[in-house]
């Protein structure tokens, strides 16, 4: 008898040759691999104290280069790394994206890197933000990738899956941050040691492929090793209408009924309440109406919530109002960056008197642009408040939330639910400007 | 090249449950690729004195409690708690990929059930790596660990996975330049 296949089993089975079973180690080589200022961090200074002046060259042919965590011209040692990575980038042929592009994650997607079926392997935890696309993105540690990049292949444990099962729709103002906070907070034990995520249920098709994101990318706060989605007609509409002639267009991949998993968990979506993870670690969840803080800084950003949708949902909530602390918006990517400024999102932040700056991490990980200092309070769309991560000590103190509530709360000065604002009359009438695009488009 | 793990000996130095990658090195550091300064601001947020007491000790054993290196992927973690003297982390459990970091920079890593509650602050230990234990001899208790698989023992044992990669790129010739383009 042969037992039913997860997600992982099937995409690793492939890329392996073999069935594989979980907790069983496998070498593997990655369909593409994501590297950032990692690379120029740790493994380009490795690659120097081995002496290698090679690298395999089908890895250097299916990695893709960013750097977004130190900013445009930042720092002199940020500087420095950048130049080592464009320097390593071009002697082996690899493709790099300019600083100020974007964050690893979000143009890593953009650029066709995740694909249904595929295996992604990246040197920033994050790397799992991939899994909404259907695919099973994992971190490596960097000496992990070097060895990759040395002798085109690594290792791999073979995950075993927790399956989550999806019910219901997310009500007004609760997202997919929400539920990953949730999953955070009241389930983070059953994803110890190293197991995958794999979302599944009629509650995924209430998502889009850019929300589900949000779910897959914060697999990591949970400790899971990926956050896998379904390949449904949502995410085939999305790859379709992006990437038709992708070099790797792989079919989607599910798991078999039989399947067999670690463990289950059950979440009626329209159960969901908009959640705040309060100091000093992501499972602190409380929900928004039981915390009642000032704050003295909104950040609006990071690979978890600075897409395009999400930034919708701030402008909508801004429009017409203005902002009490500093509040710092930070697009994801170039891309998405552009489409605020046509559809008049750029506008709602700057009249809100929002500090707009250039795609990249920024404070969310500790990096320049936006960092608290002691004694502060930030409210914060980002995956991660550990003491002194977006600067500061242990006076510092970051709530985590979804941008709806990020917003809400820079208009009120402290943390708050979109529907406790007063009422107020846009400025920006947003759908015409949407409409003109259209017309434009056409 | 290779050295049997059987006698670690430390003192320890013991922290709490859930020790993220931010509290092993802060990242605002990560821009510094010099890992004997980043060794200097290990654990600067969480306990601003690690390196002097570790540079005092000559030496440390690190005693976790569960989810140790949690967080960010970043391989400076290990790095820098080697580079500042730290000889062997046990902890209750560990992140997987801080783990498989750790033995990927050669320290010694492992698991010990009840680890936390047994060593104490300021313990004499000794961690034996190939039979999976840890022992006190000041009241000659032990706790056993859980076996290092053969793979993470051997990396461990040659100092981490950089010799290893040493031998495999001069044996493919990685060690010279591309040829010139256009030549055979």
């Amino acid at each position: 008898m042969t037992m039913g296949l997860t997600v992982a089993q099937k995409i690793l089975g492939r890329v392996v040759g073999r069935q594989v079973e979980p907790g069983e180690r496998v070498e593997v080589v990655p369909d593409s691999l994501l590297a950032n200022e990692m690379l120029g961090m740790v493994i380009v200074p490795k690659v120097d104290q081995i002496g290698a002046k090679q690298i395999d060259r089908e890895i250097a042919r299916r990695t893709m280069c960013f750097m977004d965590h130190g900013g445009v011209g930042a720092t002199p040692l940020y500087v420095g790394i950048h130049q080592s990575m464009r320097a390593f980038c071009q002697t082996h042929d690899i493709d790099i994206e300019e600083v100020g592009a974007g964050i690893c994650h979000l143009l890593f997607a953009e650029k066709g890197g995740a694909l249904p079926g595929g295996f992604v392997l990246g040197t920033d935890s994050h790397t799992v933000n991939a899994g909404a696309y259907n695919t099973l993105a994992s971190a490596g540690g960097a000496s992990e990738i070097l060895k990759l990049m040395v002798t085109g292949s690594c290792h791999y444990t073979v995950p075993h899956t927790v399956r989550i099962e999806l019910t219901g729709s997310l009500p007004q103002w609760v997202y997919s941050k929400d539920l990953i906070l949730y999953l955070i907070g009241e389930h983070r034990a059953r994803f110890a040691g190293g197991r995958a995520m794999e979302y599944t249920g009629e509650g995924v098709g209430c998502m889009s492929v850019t929300a589900r994101a949000t779910a897959s990318n914060m697999a990591v706060e949970a400790g899971a090793v990926a956050g896998i989605f379904p390949c449904d007609e949502i995410l085939r509409e999305h790859v379709e209408a992006r990437f038709p002639q992708a070099e790797h267009h792989w079919e989607g991949v599910a798991s078999d009924p039989d399947a067999t998993y670690a463990d289950r968990i059950d979440v009626d979506l329209s159960s969901l309440e908009p959640i705040v993870a309060c100091p000093h670690a992501p499972e602190n969840i409380r929900p928004v109406r039981e915390v009642d803080a000032e704050v003295d800084q909104v950040f609006i950003g990071s690979c978890t919530n600075a897409k395009y949708e999400d930034l919708e949902i701030v402008a909508k909530i801004l429009n017409g109002r203005k902002v009490r602390p500093l509040t710092i918006v930070v697009p994801g990517t170039h891309g998405i960056y552009r489409e605020c400024v046509r559809n008049g999102l750029l506008e709602v932040f700057l009249e809100a008197g929002c500090r707009v700056m250039e795609p990249g991490c920024h404070a969310c990980f500790g990096g320049p642009g936006g960092l608290l200092g002691p004694g502060q309070r930030a409210a914060s769309t980002t995956n991660r408040n550990f003491i002194g991560r977006m600067g500061g000590d242990t006076s510092t103190e970051v709530f985590l939330m979804s941008p709806a509530l990020a917003a809400a709360t820079a208009a009120a000065g402290k943390i708050a639910h979109p529907d406790d604002l007063p009422a107020t009359k846009p400025t920006v009438d947003l759908a015409a400007r949407s409409q003109l695009r259209i017309m434009e488009q056409r | 090249m290779t050295e049997p793990m059987n006698e670690i000996r430390g003192t320890v130095l013991a922290f709490g449950d859930g020790i993220n990658t931010d509290d092993i090195i802060p990242s605002n550091y990560l821009q510094y690729t010099d890992v004997s300064f980043l060794a200097t601001k290990a654990m600067e947020k969480i306990r601003p004195t690690f390196y002097d007491e570790v540079q005092a000790l000559g030496g440390c054993i690190i005693v976790g409690g569960t989810e140790f290196g949690t967080g960010s992927s970043r391989e400076q973690a290990p790095d820098c708690l080697k580079a500042a003297g730290v000889r062997a982390i046990i902890a209750e459990s560990f992140r997987p990929t801080f783990f498989e970091n750790s033995c990927n920079v050669g320290l010694p890593v492992l698991v010990v059930p009840g680890c936390s509650t047994w060593a104490k602050e300021g313990d004499e230990l000794i961690v034996d790596f190939e039979r999976a234990v840890a022992r006190r001899e000041a009241d000659d208790s032990s706790r056993p660990g859980q076996p290092l698989p053969e793979h993470y023992l051997e990396l461990v044992r040659q100092g981490g996975l950089l010799a290893a990669l040493r031998d495999y790129i001069v044996e493919h010739g990685m060690d010279r330049p591309y040829p010139a383009r256009g030549s055979a």
